[in-house]
């Protein structure tokens, strides 16, 4: 976490978060008629990481952890080790809430939800361990 | 006092991060052009002939790798140092673009601005001296 004073950035923060979630949105939708699209992958993938990053750099670490799990979950997608199964896409739609949630909350007095049950229930939820 | 206008680059997708840094980094007295992903940012690195390319690595169109592939195999542009932009997660990442011929990293999500200016100096062979400190 930096010693800046950050609160002059928490709005641009708070704006391109919800603009990746939009683009996660659309990008999932696309992803579930075609699961093989590597592009598509990529994008998922790499979305997850800027919200990851940014909240990481805000110090929200929770949802930054959160979303470095689904990062991760979609890096290895990306790399060949597992392929993307539509059929969980329900439960990537539901991490989307949970961020618009701890955005929420952010906005209104600064505090994020705490994320950390909802790795583990993600992890079951997917078969993985995507905290590595 | 400013010794020497240093021009960087910075290429990075997320617009989050590239308006904060290049917000400090032009208070710093550097002269910096932005690009938001790795085709753009090898189109900036030819017209604006940086001193020093700060890279991220996970961007559309052309990656960090692609970026550093193409600055590699031109005689000119493979002199340009590169700073890796990665952040927690991204150490295998980090050790490819080393391989690759990054000259070194900043973690950009742990904000440390001293260490990111000790680094740009070091790279730019001193060069640069910075403004008075904020």
């Amino acid at each position: 976490m930096t010693n800046l004073d950050l609160a002059k950035y928490k709005s641009l923060y708070l704006k391109t978060a919800r603009e990746h979630l939009i683009d996660l949105k659309k990008n999932l939708f696309q992803l579930n008629q075609n699961p093989t699209d590597q592009q598509l992958i990529y994008e998922v993938f790499r979305l997850f990481h800027s919200l990851k990053s940014q909240n990481y750099f805000m110090g929200f670490e929770k949802t930054a952890n959160f979303c470095k799990a689904l990062e991760s979950f979609f890096r290895a997608i990306k790399e060949g080790k597992r392929n993307y199964d539509p059929t969980k896409s329900q439960v990537i739609q539901d991490t989307f809430t949970k961020l618009e949630n701890s955005l929420a909350n952010i906005e209104k007095d600064n505090t994020e939800i705490d994320l950390s049950q909802d790795i583990i229930n993600l992890e079951e939820k997917l078969g993985v361990n995507m905290s590595s | 006092m400013t010794k020497n206008i240093m021009k960087l680059l910075l290429i990075e997708d997320d617009v989050f991060f590239r308006k904060f840094y290049v917000e400090k980094l032009k208070e710093k007295g550097f002269e910096i052009e932005e690009a938001d992903d790795g085709e753009q940012g090898l189109e900036k690195t030819r017209s604006f002939k940086p001193d020093l390319i700060i890279l991220d690595i996970i961007m559309p169109k052309k990656d960090g790798f692609e970026v550093l592939n193409t600055l590699h195999a031109d005689d000119n542009l493979k002199k340009i140092p590169v700073l890796v932009f990665s952040t927690l997660g991204q150490e295998s990442d980090v050790e490819k673009a080393k391989k690759l011929g990054a000259a070194d990293y900043v973690n950009k999500s742990l904000f440390d601005f001293n260490d990111l200016l000790a680094k740009i100096n070091i790279l730019t062979k001193n060069k640069f001296q910075p403004t008075t400190s904020k």
